[in-house]
């Protein structure tokens, strides 16, 4: 008669708590890291204002339509960005800031930095809001 | 009378371990690629970006809500606590701002105001990068 021998067991401790161990702490981390690809644009927190001999900066108004005005006339964003860089590079101006509206929240503003900043205008800033001042 | 065969011994064991070893690898992959957090106490949307830089977000991190309220990591704080909370502050890098895209611009600049009487100079605005 044959007599299967049980074959010896090959793990000294089971897996099954690592398993629990490494699943709780897979579920950790998914939870609690995020994949998100941040970034930053710096922003000055205010300018000094500026003294007589100094170049001002040009100040761009953002109404709640979306509307870009700069010394009062409206322009799209293509050809303002184009005069705010011929300006910048003639050290006409020194700085650009934008001051939106007071019902203008931060989302169409930072668009509009960030599409100011994608068109090559440096020196960027966010302004007090045009009623405000 | 039929009797059933003595059953192999189960090897579960083995048949679980390529599950174990994705389990590894998953593992492995959210702590190298995620970045743990902290989370204030409500919740913030940033805005959208597409030609800002990269940022890594620091645990000292100011969030503004959308009604204007302020959390300094994961606690909330007024306005007139910023200069306590933020005289703790690592001087060497910017502050991080994180506010939410529904924020009235207004306030965000008068915060700017705020944080420019406390003593500091510059601050990033961290916002998330659409393609």
């Amino acid at each position: 008669m044959h007599i299967e021998v049980p074959a010896r067991r090959k793990h000294a401790i089971g897996l099954t708590p690592l398993i629990d161990v490494v699943f709780i702490l897979l579920i950790f981390f998914m939870l609690a890291t995020s994949l998100v690809d941040w970034r930053g644009i710096g922003l000055a927190t205010g300018s000094t204002p500026a003294k007589p001999g100094q170049t001002p900066p040009a100040v761009i108004r953002l109404a709640e339509d979306g509307g870009l005005y700069l010394n009062g006339e409206r322009m799209r964003l293509t050809v303002l960005a184009e005069r705010l860089r011929a300006r910048l590079s003639s050290g006409e101006i020194s700085a650009a800031i934008l001051r939106p509206d007071a019902p203008v929240t931060l989302g169409p503003a930072v668009r509009t930095l960030d599409a100011l900043a994608g068109a090559g205008v440096q020196n960027l800033s966010l302004g007090e809001s045009a009623e405000a001042s | 009378m039929i009797v059933a065969p003595p059953k192999r011994p189960d090897r579960s064991e083995d048949n679980i371990l390529p599950l174990i070893n994705i389990v590894f690898l998953l593992l492995i992959f959210f702590m190298l690629a995620g970045s743990l957090n902290t989370r204030p106490p409500f919740a913030v949307s940033p805005p959208e970006t597409a030609n800002a830089r990269d940022a890594q977000p620091q645990p000292a991190t100011l969030f503004v809500a959308a009604d204007g309220r302020l959390a300094f990591g994961s606690e909330s704080i007024h306005v007139d606590d910023l200069p306590d909370v933020l005289a703790q502050r690592d001087k060497t890098q910017p502050l991080q701002v994180k506010a939410d895209t529904a924020l009235p611009a207004r306030e965000l600049t008068r915060l700017l105001s705020d944080l420019r009487a406390v003593g500091v100079p510059e601050v990033r605005l961290l916002t998330v990068h659409t393609p």
